[in-house]
Formats: C-alpha cells, structure tokens, sequence
C-alpha cells in the first residue's frame, strides 16, 4: 500500500493520481473499515443472539474468533511455506509469459 | 407438427443437444458459430423448463433397462444452474475462434448436464467418461508443453475415476440385480467402488491433487467451463448416492481446512482458485454427510451459488492473464487503473464467496454451517467457521488485492474485451441477485425451504466473522508480517505422482537392473565353469569319452543285469 519496493517499478511518467494512490485515503478506508467492524459488533447488545452452543451467544464470539482464525491461519501458512516451498521451476521449466494463441486473438 | 416437436424435446435427455450440436456449430464460420454457440445453453434451458418437473425414461439395451433420463427436483436444479454455467462460458469465450475449445467445452457442458439426469449407473458412466475426455482438450488447448503433460496426468486420474465408478455398478449390480442410480451407501465392495469413484472427482483430501494440477493450466476460457462441472457433478453423485453417511463430514470439514493452508502460499493466482474450489466443494461435503433436509437444501443452494460465483472469478483472473500476460500475485498489482470493470466484477464475487450479506454466497453457506449448528456437530461447525475465515483470506483479499491493488506493478494494459465483461457482469449480476433475492433459488431446491438467512444473528456473527478477519489482514500487512507473494512452486499431493513414485519406480528399476546383471555375471561364471568341467571330462580324449572295448561293455551290462535279478527278489 504505502511502502514501494524495488521489485515494483513506479506507475508510467504523467499518469493521472489516484485517488487510492494517497495514502491518507487508504488509511481512511482502514478507519472506516475499523468502525463498521466496531459497530457490528457492539450490534450484539441490540438484539438476541440465537446460538446452539452456547458459546455462540457470548458477546463478540465471532469477531474474535475471525480475527485469531485469520491471522492464525496466515501465520501457520507462513511457516508451512518452509516444508512445502521449492523454486518455481522445481517440476519443469516455469511457464513463460502467456501470448494469446490465433485462435484466441481478439476481433472486438 | 406441435406434438412432434414436444415429443422430440420431452423425448431426449437433457444435455444430448449441446453433445450432439458441438462439433457442427463449432466447424461453422465465426459469424454463424457464436450465436449458434450461445443458443444451444438457451434452448437446452428452455427444453429442460418444457420437461415435467418429475420425468423418467428408459430405453431397453440388451437385458438392462436404462434410465437415460430422470427429471426429479436434485437433478433439475443441478441442471439449471449447469445451462447458466454453459451460457456464460460460451459468452466469455466468444472472442475465440478456436474450434477445438468450442466443440470440447460444449461436449463437456452437454455431458456433464446429460450425466446429472442419468438415472442408472452405466448411463452415468457413459457420460462420467466423456467429461474427463472431453473436459481434457480445454487443458490441451493452452497448445504447450506444461499443459500437454498436465493434461495428461488430468486425463489418468479422470479416466481412473470413471473405471472405478464401472467396476463399483458391476458389483452393485452382482449384489442387487439392479443398475438403478438410487442411495447407494458403504455398506457393500461396489458401494465403496463408486463412493471412491465419486471422491476422486470431487477432490476428497489426497485425492485433490489433479485439479490444482491441470485446472490453472487450461486456457484462460477453459479453467471457466473446468471450475463449473466436474467437481459439481460430483457433488450431485454424492448427494444422490451417500447422502447422511457420516464419514463425509470428517472429509468434508478437512476439505475446507485443508487447501485454504496452501491457497495462503501460493503464487498462481488461478492456482489459488483452484484450491478455493476445493474447500468450497468442502462446506458441501459436510451438507451431504449430514444429510438432514437442511443440509442437502444448502448443499444444493451452495452449488449453484458458488458455480457462478467461481466461474465470475476465474473469469475475472482469466481476463487479467489474457491482458496482462501473466497471472502470477508477485508479478501483479495496480490493475484497477486500466481494468476497473474486470476489478469491480472480481470483487463482486470475491464478496459473494465469503459469504458477505446480499450476496449469494450468504445465504447458501449460512444454510450448511446452520445444519452442522442445527446437528450439534461441535468440531465441523467450528471448522467451517474457521474454513470461512479462511475463504476471506485466499479468495476475499488475496485475488482482488494482489492482482487489482497493492503495489503498482506498473503494468498498464486494456480492459477485458467487451464478451468477456458481459459474461462477468451477468454473473456478478446474478451473485447480488440471489442474494438480496434467495425466493426463487430456495423454490428450486430438492426440499421444501423453511429458512430465514437475513436475521439478525445470521447477519451480526457474520459480518464480525468477515471484518474481523479482513481488520487481521490489515494488521498483518501494515506490521509487514503478511507473507509477501514469492515466485515458487507449492508442493502438493501431486508430488505423489509427479515426483516420488517415478522416484520410487527408477530405485526399483535400478535395483532391478543391478541384480539383473549380478545374476547375469554369475550365471555367466557358472556356465563357463560348467562348460569347462564337461569338456574335460567328456572330451573324445577324456577318460570318460575315449571309446570303451566291446568286452568290458558287454560286461558292465551282464552284472547290471544280474544286480537287477537280485534286487526284484
């Protein structure tokens, strides 16, 4: 989002700015992601919760359970990347750049 | 001339027009092809809508009595939602002119329609077959050598399927006398056949490998006709056949679990849709093995939500492929700048899989995880919440994000052609449409619907789930600890086959080989010394090869002789 990097080369001289570009806009949208997330939540005090367990009428279950699933699963994968990782041409030779075949040229 | 009509439409099976039309209407010129192409889903539609809602017929082969056709509510619903599948494949595709793909993916579509009516199991082998054959050449039309060879492992491993799926009617049909496509259950050599037969096509844990293998090889139209009907069909056999057998919701559970693991990790970004099909062919899975009316209505529901909102997706990476070249999350980013259209319709669906509300993902996955809830199966409804935390990830964030925002890669390319946005919004269109509207897809299902997705628990415990999640993606990638998308190759089951059994074949092989030839050597060494004893001691100058004197013979034969008298008394 906001940090460049080397392997990423800048968008072409003289393009116009956008607006996601700035990254105070980016930073908007996380807070006004964090409040909804907020507000849903607090939700929980408006209404009943049907659960069949019973955890699952306890406040904000869900909340903090997508939130330790999520990163709990992002993290394990990162790890699991050390026993199941190989370079990209491990089985064969990488598939090059794809070029549309004739058959798939584009007449529109 | 009315009534002949009627008895043609009401008298073939559903499926058979587009087998029967492929190759014809694919050899016409371009500008008679298309429309003839996008016809043939529309008027199979219209000729299903024709047919009585409960239809059977049977045609007498031999001494067997084939079901070739059974409309009933499972199958019908199965076959709407695969005509609707077919119509936006053809309409993704109708830049092409490739007759090849457009013969192969209209016998595909069409088998794969036909094989969902099929009411007795050799009719269903028949058509079971033919999508693996027919499915392949959209693999094959990538026209290289990755695709050659990932097709024909593809092809192996489909063709196994369908032996098995034989091999299990046979005996069922040993056992029982009958071929009928009816519960089928474990309990019984040809039921676990056909439950084997079934698992493979539906990507059960370790029989998964050849779909991440060979569906992101397939051309950029292909992996959209791939992700629509195989796996469903599948999915319709093991509803059908072993709907409440138990074991199929460990299996399922897995199956949600599992692939998201490596969808996390991997680079390509089709790839990471394919193992996103996996575990979404997981949350049905667990439907079926529950098997409550419930369940098997959001089995259902769920699959034909998810057949557009997959096929939106893989449209969605396809079109980027097509555009920019590469379809690699670490060569790719800042898409949306030249296709906005592509990356709106991508997020579109990237919401409907995750299940947000007012879209059809919501109000099909919520009908599985309140059947495992309404069954008090603890650990799979723990699970599925996990799997559905995890579909945020891979298919919710990751496609959009890494392909249409993050970096700017710099790549500025075309928007999709024009065939290829209408195909995806029709389908987004039809995402937010079941979604803010469920009443006419809950009408269609196999059991009558007493189910409200939009109250308010279903709603909160949801959105808490989802935001929740995507707050631990922002989180991760501002602290800079969300892995970064690296150019690699992720290991998987196919390393089975693709890596340790050759290994294991060349070791046996070579030990083979070794003792081949110490066996040769020795052998040799004893022949030569055998050769060496015999010519020395049988040699006409040997002593026992030098000619003997009559006398002594006739003697030697005269106390044999005499010995053979005293030993017979």
């Amino acid at each position: 989002m906001s940090d460049d990097n080397a392997s990423h080369p800048s968008p072409p001289e003289g393009e116009r700015a956008y607006w996601l570009d700035q990254p105070e806009n980016v930073n908007l949208l996380i807070k006004i992601l964090i409040v909804v997330a907020v507000g849903v939540t607090l939700a929980d005090f408006g209404y009943h919760k049907h659960g069949h367990f019973g955890f699952q009428e306890w406040f904000a279950f869900d909340a903090v359970f997508g939130f330790i699933a999520y990163v709990g699963l992002v993290n394990t994968a990162k790890l699991f990347r050390k026993l199941v990782m190989r370079d990209e041409d491990y089985y064969e030779a990488a598939a090059g750049a794809y070029e549309p075949t004739d058959e798939e040229s584009v007449d529109d | 001339m009315t009534d002949l009509l009627a008895s043609i439409v009401q008298g073939s099976p559903p499926g058979l027009l587009l087998i029967l039309a492929a190759v014809p209407v694919a050899l016409l010129p371009q500008r008679l092809s298309q429309p003839a192409m996008l016809a043939l889903p529309v008027i199979g539609l219209w000729q299903l809508f024709q047919m009585p809602a409960e239809f059977s017929q049977t045609v007498q082969v031999f001494d067997y009595t084939l079901e070739v056709t059974r409309i009933d509510a499972l199958s019908r619903v199965f076959g709407i939602v695969f005509h609707i599948a077919a119509f936006i494949g053809v309409l993704y595709a109708a830049h092409q002119r490739d007759p090849l793909q457009a013969g192969a993916s209209l016998i595909y579509a069409g088998a794969a329609i036909a094989a969902v009516f099929a009411g007795d199991l050799l009719t269903l082998f028949v058509w079971w077959e033919l999508t693996a054959v027919s499915s392949v050449f959209l693999i094959w039309a990538s026209r290289n050598e990755r695709a050659l060879r990932a097709g024909q492992r593809y092809l192996v491993i489909q063709v196994l399927s369908g032996l098995l799926l034989l091999a299990g009617a046979i005996d069922l049909y040993a056992q029982s006398g009958s071929l009928a496509f009816e519960h089928i259950g474990l309990g019984s050599r040809g039921g676990l056949l056909v439950f084997l037969a079934f698992g493979i096509k539906a990507c059960f844990p370790f029989l998964h490998g050849w779909m991440k293998d060979a569906y992101p090889e397939a051309t950029v139209t292909g992996t959209v006709f791939l992700s629509g009907f195989t796996t469903k069909l599948a999915i319709y056999a093991l509803a059908r056949g072993y709907a409440g057998t138990e074991i199929l919701i460990p299996i399922g559970a897995a199956m949600t679990a599992f692939p998201i693991f490596f969808a996390v990790i991997e680079n390509d970004l089709r790839r990471v849709l394919a193992y996103s099909l996996n575990n979404q062919l997981g949350f049905m899975v667990v439907g079926i093995g529950i098997g409550t009316e419930l369940a098997l209505n959001g089995t259902v529901a769920h699959v034909f939500a998810h057949v557009i909102y997959k096929a939106l997706l893989f449209m969605a990476m396809g079109a980027v492929l097509f555009r920019v070249g590469t379809i690699k999350a670490s060569e790719l980013g800042g898409l949306y700048k030249s296709m906005p259209l592509t990356a709106a319709f991508c997020i579109v669906g990237s919401l409907s899989i995750s299940g947000f509300p007012l879209t059809s993902g919501f109000i099909s996955k919520s009908m599985v995880l309140s059947a495992a809830n309404a069954e008090h199966l603890l650990i799979a409804s723990l699970v599925l919440l996990f799997a559905s935390a995890g579909v945020l990830d891979h298919s919710g964030i990751k496609i959009p994000f890494f392909s249409f925002f993050a970096h700017d890669s710099g790549k500025r390319v075309e928007e999709a052609p024009k065939n290829m946005l209408a195909a995806m919004a029709i389908a987004a269109f039809l995402c937010i449409g079941i979604g803010v509207y469920p009443a006419p897809l809950y009408a269609i299902l196999p059991y009558p619907v007493d189910y409200a997705p939009y109250t308010p628990t279903h709603v909160f415990t949801v959105l808490q789930l989802l935001l929740f999640a995507a707050l631990g993606f922002v989180f991760l990638w501002k602290m800079g600890w969300y892995p970064p998308e690296l150019r690699s190759t992720v290991l998987d089951v196919d390393w089975v086959w693709r890596r340790m059994l050759p290994a294991v074949w060349n070791g046996v092989a070579g030990i083979w080989t070794t003792a081949q030839s110490a066996f040769l050597r020795t052998a040799n060494g004893l022949r030569l010394q055998l050769l060496d004893v015999t010519s020395t001691h049988l040699s006409p100058w040997s002593r026992l090869g030098e000619p003997w004197p009559t006398g002594a013979t006739a003697m030697w034969a005269a106390a044999l002789l005499l010995a053979y008298l005293f030993l017979s008394y």
